[in-house]
């Protein structure tokens, strides 16, 4: 499965890039919004693990413009922000996300998530 | 004391019986007066009268005796003659020692002369009759003797007629004095029974006025006026309770002014206290009217004072808000209720906020008659509130980046995807982990505190059945208490009433509550934890008791409080029972524990029922 991690935090983007290599995804990063759109309309991604707080354009902009996409208007978009205010997740869903995982997650959740999209998929 | 009341009544009945004494003695008198009167009546004339009418009687039988002694022989007629001369003599000598009336003496005298001549005459006529024959001494009786006999009977009758007026006389005299006993006694006893009646009258009016002062002035003292003074004259009683009475009135003028000088301080410190309290300070009656208002409430609501005070609340000051929190209050329904409303006020044009404060002001009888009303300015705290949510936002943000990492990192290591660790490592390993999940629930647990303590977290409370809460409550544990052997159990009474309740807070409540005590009991299958609840008044008393290790005293207030832990044992962030008390605040309910060290603890909190 193609996944396109938009994240700006290396140290996260480490660990994740690994542990969904290890699992036999395809992982693609893209360090902040711009790029993300970019990369997404030539990589065409399964699933999008997007954060919120990012350079530039943010992960809600980032959600609304992919949406409007050819190219991902039907990916599903899942949310991993350190916000675990309601109102911030509320925004994410109106947005047009798919799911909302708050930082810090395990592994079995994330494991979890990707599973539910692979089977979805 | 000589001149008392006593003496007084006392004198006034001696009077009376003097009185009295004086009247009953001029009644014998005239009593005796009448009497003797009468007497004399009876011993100057009756006696003579009767002897002037023995005197007649024998006399007429004489006369007869004597005309029969002229027809007739033998010594019959001779005989009656001299008994009843005999009777004459004998009346004639009664009278004679009874000369009563002047008269009387010379009646009595010729009468003696006269009747000796006639009954010498009748021995004259007995010698005519027989030596001259019964015609001779017919003739002499009607010539000689008859008219002799007519002045012996006249002067019997003058005898006769002399005492009988005397005796009218007497009587008409005995009924003079009778006439004047009576005049005199009514006279002299009206004369008494008048200035008795004066006398009563006078003393009783003397001794009384007083006693009617005294109550006058006590009156007047019961209305408050502790001025009044009486008269300290004489040397009675009543002197002397008017001396007592000026002393009790001058006591009680003097306290009087001690209080009215001691209210008139606490007057002008109270209202000293509520000029100088910043924070607008506002007192209702039961109507909503309003009574008092300090200089803050003039600013904030700007009104002033004295125009103000007696209107109705909302006359004066329009802020619904403000007087709905006032009119629960006077209802007394604050029950259940988180006892205030933040309301904003515009002020020269900038926007501030208040928390509106009331409270009730009861009677002796616990009614409500009025309310107290405090509007605290919560500008600044809001203020700082914001910053701080910002803050505790952002550092907790800063912190979960970090900490997402991390996790992810130990665990990739932890579990061999980046090749095979050995034991010492994955010991190492471990620890982070450990550390990292722990710095992970505190942020957690810090970030919900802040949001509650904020007010950012409202709560859904809503009818709930507590079985539903436990049970939501206890699902977490179900896989722990397999692994560790330990004894929970859910003892709730059938049929309890619902309580008004955030479903998830309180659930959270619970499973927090229950959690601490899985983390302090035995785990060695003696452990025992137990989930009950009882009806209070109006309020569920939700329990969770263990057999822990217990609390020590010094700390069973202290745990409540952020980032108090009761021991160093592992696990917990020290802010859960601070997150559960915000929780239970919120809801208008309390939490605290009882326990003793060695012997387990027992956390209780209170739920208000539905209804």
């Amino acid at each position: 499965m193609k996944i396109l991690v938009v994240e700006d935090e290396k140290n996260i983007v480490l660990s994740l890039k690994m542990m969904l290599k290890k699992l036999d995804h395809d992982v693609v990063v893209a360090k902040n919004g711009v790029e993300s759109l970019e990369i997404s309309r030539v990589f065409r991604p399964d699933l999008v693990l997007l954060d919120i707080v990012l350079p530039g354009m943010d992960g809600y902009l980032v959600c609304q413009a992919m949406k409007k996409e050819h190219e991902t208007a039907r990916t599903p978009i899942v949310f991993m922000s350190a916000m675990s205010r309601e109102e911030d997740i509320k925004k994410a869903y109106q947005a047009g996300a798919a799911d909302y995982i708050v930082k810090p997650f395990t592994p079995e959740q994330m494991k979890s998530i990707i599973e539910k999209y692979l089977k979805g998929g | 004391m000589k001149n008392s009341i006593r003496v007084k009544i006392i004198t006034v009945f001696v009077f009376l019986f003097v009185v009295l004494g004086t009247i009953s003695i001029w009644s014998i008198l005239n009593f005796r007066r009448l009497s003797d009167a009468i007497e004399a009546i009876m011993e100057a004339n009756y006696q003579s009268v009767v002897s002037a009418q023995i005197m007649t009687v024998a006399l007429e039988r004489q006369d007869s005796a004597e005309l029969a002694s002229i027809f007739s022989t033998g010594d019959s007629a001779s005989e009656i003659f001299t008994s009843n001369q005999n009777e004459f003599l004998k009346a004639l000598s009664r009278a004679e020692d009874n000369i009563t009336e002047t008269k009387e003496p010379a009646i009595l005298s010729e009468l003696n002369e006269l009747y000796a001549d006639y009954v010498n005459e009748y021995y004259v006529l007995l010698a005519i009759a027989e030596s001259r024959g019964i015609q001779e001494a017919s003739s002499y009786y009607y010539n000689s003797i008859l008219p002799l006999f007519e002045n012996v009977k006249k002067l019997t009758r003058d005898l006769l007629t002399v005492n009988q007026e005397a005796m009218l006389s007497k009587r008409n005299r005995a009924l003079e004095v009778a006439r004047n006993a009576s005049f005199s006694t009514a006279l002299i006893s009206s004369f008494a029974i008048f200035l008795g009646f004066i006398f009563s009258i006078y003393l009783t009016a003397k001794t009384v006025r007083p006693i009617t002062m005294l109550i006058e002035k006590i009156k007047l003292i019961a209305q408050g006026d502790y001025r009044q003074q009486l008269q300290e004259k004489g040397r009675d009683e009543i002197a002397e309770l008017s001396k007592e009475f000026n002393i009790m009135a001058g006591r009680l003028k003097a306290f009087e002014e001690m209080n009215i000088q001691k209210l008139m301080e606490e007057k002008r410190k109270a209202e000293g206290i509520v000029e100088s309290i910043g924070d607008v300070v506002l007192v209702t009656d039961s109507e909503n009217r309003i009574l008092v208002l300090n200089r803050a409430a003039e600013k904030v609501f700007d009104i002033r004072k004295e125009e103000a005070v007696r209107t109705h609340f909302l006359e004066s000051i329009r802020y619904e808000e403000v007087f709905e929190q006032v009119k629960k209050t006077l209802k007394g329904q604050q029950e259940g209720d988180k006892g205030y409303a933040d309301v904003s006020i515009e002020e020269n044009g900038s926007t501030r906020h208040f928390r509106v404060k009331s409270k009730p002001i009861k009677n002796e009888q616990k009614e409500i008659v009025g309310v107290v009303t405090l509007l605290q300015d919560i500008t600044k705290l809001k203020e700082v509130d914001a910053m701080k949510s910002e803050f505790v936002s952002t550092v907790s943000h800063e912190f979960r980046t970090p900490l997402t990492s991390m996790g992810m990192a130990v665990n990739l290591l932890l579990d061999g995807t980046s090749g095979e660790t050995n034991e010492e490592q994955k010991e190492l390993l471990q620890a982070i982990k450990e550390d990292q999940e722990r710095l992970n629930s505190l942020v957690g647990d810090l970030l919900d505190l802040s949001r509650i303590e904020s007010g950012k977290i409202q709560m859904d409370i809503q009818p709930n059945e507590l079985k539903e809460i436990v049970d939501n409550a206890m699902r977490p544990f179900t896989i722990q208490l397999k692994e560790n052997d330990i004894d929970l159990r859910v003892e709730l009474p059938d049929k309890l009433p619902r309580v008004k309740a955030d479903f998830n807070k309180i659930s959270w409540v619970l499973t927090n509550l229950v959690g601490n005590a899985i983390r302090y009991v035995s785990k060695d299958g003696s452990g025992k934890i137990t989930v009950t609840a009882r009806k209070t008044v109006n309020k569920l008393l939700v329990s969770v008791t263990d057999n822990g290790i217990g609390i020590p005293e010094d700390m069973q207030e202290k745990i409540f409080e952020k980032f108090v832990r009761a021991d160093e044992s592992p696990g917990g962030t020290g802010l859960g029972l601070a997150i559960s008390r915000e929780i239970l605040l919120a809801h208008g309910g309390e939490i605290w524990v009882s326990s003793k060290q060695g012997s387990g603890s027992a956390f209780y909190f209170t739920l208000y029922c539905v209804g």
